[in-house]
């Protein structure tokens, strides 16, 4: 979705319009910006959002505050996306696609196992906008905006034993050992 | 599992009993032998300390995590103009430093990891075949959710 047409779509009538129509105490008071995160500061998530602070700084050039509630003291992603969407509470966030299938089917897909080769095919991805269709249904169906695609790491399976996982037969032997001794084998995350 | 269905199809495709756990109580649930794996990339092994109950890390690279930087539309039309211009530029520039700064410290953290002696990285050498038994499964997900178009473009990117 590029990002002049979104605009254009939440009210602009030219590129020099204002949208909307900020109401006078908004306009006045200085702008408070509230993000949420669950993790500490040494996670890449907690540096993307505090780049995405200061580069806001930079590009807006006049005052404007943030406030980044860390450790998942507000929450986890799937209840940001939901404040973002009521829009109260959490104002941005990085919030896995898996919480957004409620509002556009296809979201989790982008998120879904070997949909990326690796980070370059992920980053050609995002250069050619690809996922712009999906982000314009969440757009307009959950009203959150996704403006960056942050992430980039490779999943891996941690395990408790040595056993080797494998999709071929040994895969089933695994999951059964892993029954027979009172414990599902396979569990996961955000 | 993620809860989205689609990781639950895809791991029992490859023969595995995946239950989905919220991201909070997986390190509960492995240590209390709820479970006795997760998946996660390193950044959250590290920040979660899954090692610390699950040391073995088997090397399946069965995906690459995408996380859009959000922004609620109700608040960004309270926005003047400019503010949400620079909302704009600078999430799309903040989503890119995300992903080269994620990308790029993954090794480091599990080399220092595994110099520690947290965490032990186990060889995965059928990444191919997981890969073809989840295929047919994703396939069949992109038509059902008409992201068939999609799927394509990105496939040949």
């Amino acid at each position: 979705m590029k990002r002049r047409s979104f605009l254009a779509g939440i009210g602009a009538t030219t590129a020099a319009a204002t949208i909307g129509m900020p109401s006078i105490l908004r306009a006045q008071a200085p702008i408070t910006l509230n993000g949420a995160v669950q993790f500490n500061d040494d996670h890449a998530f907690n540096r993307a959002l505090i780049r995405f602070e200061e580069l806001v700084k930079k590009y807006y050039g006049k005052p404007v505050n943030f406030t980044l509630h860390k450790n998942s003291s507000l929450g986890l992603e799937k209840q940001y996306f939901e404040y973002m969407s009521q829009g109260k509470a959490v104002d941005y966030g990085i919030v896995s696609p898996a919480h957004m299938s409620t509002f556009a089917k296809a979201a989790p897909f982008i998120d879904a196992p070997f949909v990326f080769k690796g980070i370059e095919h992920m980053n050609k991805v995002v250069e050619a906008n690809i996922l712009a269709p999906i982000a314009d249904e969440v757009a307009a169906k959950a009203e959150v905006v996704l403006i960056g695609y942050s992430g980039g790491g490779i999943r891996n399976i941690f395990a408790t034993s040595r056993s080797r996982i494998s999709p071929i037969s040994r895969a089933s032997r695994f999951a059964c050992r892993a029954r027979r001794s009172g414990r599902r084998p396979l569990r996961q995350s955000a | 599992m993620q809860g989205a269905p689609i990781w639950s199809k895809t791991f029992a495709a490859v023969g595995m009993s995946p239950t989905v756990i919220a991201y909070n109580e997986i390190y509960n649930a492995i240590q209390n032998g709820v479970i006795s794996a997760g998946e996660n990339e390193a950044a959250g092994v590290e920040a979660m300390k899954f090692y610390e109950v699950a040391p073995h890390l088997n090397l399946t690279q069965h995906a690459v995590s995408i996380r859009p930087i959000c922004f609620s539309v109700k608040t960004l039309k309270t926005l003047p103009k400019d503010l949400q211009d620079a909302i704009m530029k600078a999430g799309k520039e903040a989503g890119d430093y995300g992903r080269q700064l994620e990308s790029s410290e993954e090794v480091i953290k599990l080399d220092t990891l595994e110099k520690a002696g947290k965490l032990k990285r186990v060889p995965f050498e059928e990444r191919d075949a997981m890969k073809k038994l989840a295929d047919p499964v994703m396939a069949t997900y992109a038509k059902e959710i008409g992201a068939e178009g999609i799927f394509e473009k990105i496939n040949v990117a």
